[in-house]
């Protein structure tokens, strides 16, 4: 991994039209700035994570869950 | 065609149901085409969301404005122009449901819900910039806060 010191108000270029600035630094927080092209995607790492993890729980493991049941259990 | 399901055994689909994710599904990116299954009646809002390659995936997942009237996210542009969306009225959400043992428990994932130009079948999942969903929404609690 490519490691940069950065003071805050400087910012680096990834290619032609990502920029990510250090806006500031308080205590463990560091606020950041990006500027990139819409068709970009910028999500907090970690809430990938959370996704892929709930999607591996949610794939049906058990074949006695059935349609069926699950739509009696929320119309009770 | 014919989809391979250790659920459901062998079971014909017409093909222009597959839906395509260009992207996959978090933690699944590899699995592109996927179909809807089983809806069991108008009153039965679970649909099973299975991979049309790989026998061993299948999801259920529900549409969230069963539970959640209110529920209409933004989506950014970057979203609309991957899923060629040309009219707002093609799209529609879907939630995937988590079932544990105890089914009374089971959740549905509101932050990254998938999202279905219904009109060209192209799907992805998204994850929200929105602070009021999470991926685990209680969906019994959610319908007797409805109610």
């Amino acid at each position: 991994m490519l490691v940069l010191s950065r003071k805050p108000g400087q910012a680096i270029l990834i290619g032609d039209n990502i920029e990510i600035q250090i806006i500031e630094i308080q205590g463990e927080q560091i606020r950041i700035g990006i500027n990139a092209p819409r068709d970009i995607t910028i999500v907090r790492k970690e809430l990938i994570d959370e996704v892929k993890q709930t999607n591996r729980e949610a794939v049906v493991g058990s074949s006695h869950i059935s349609l069926e049941d699950l739509g009696k259990v929320i119309k009770k | 065609m014919i989809i391979d399901s250790r659920h459901f055994g062998h079971i014909e689909i017409p093909e222009e149901e597959i839906i395509r994710f260009p992207y996959g599904l978090y933690g699944f990116e590899d699995i592109k085409e996927y179909v809807l299954l089983g809806k069991v009646g108008d009153d039965n809002p679970f649909i099973w969301l299975h991979a049309v390659y790989n026998p061993d995936v299948c999801f259920v997942v529900i549409d969230p404005l069963i539970f959640k009237k209110d529920y209409s996210p933004s989506l950014n542009e970057e979203v609309l122009h991957k899923l060629e969306v040309e009219e707002p009225t093609d799209i529609r959400f879907l939630s995937i449901v988590v079932i544990p043992q105890d089914t009374s428990k089971m959740t549905a994932n509101l932050k990254g819900p998938i999202v279905i130009n219904a009109k060209k079948n192209i799907a992805m999942q998204v994850i929200l910039d929105n602070e009021e969903y999470s991926t685990k929404h209680y969906i019994l609690e959610e319908m007797k806060k409805g109610a």
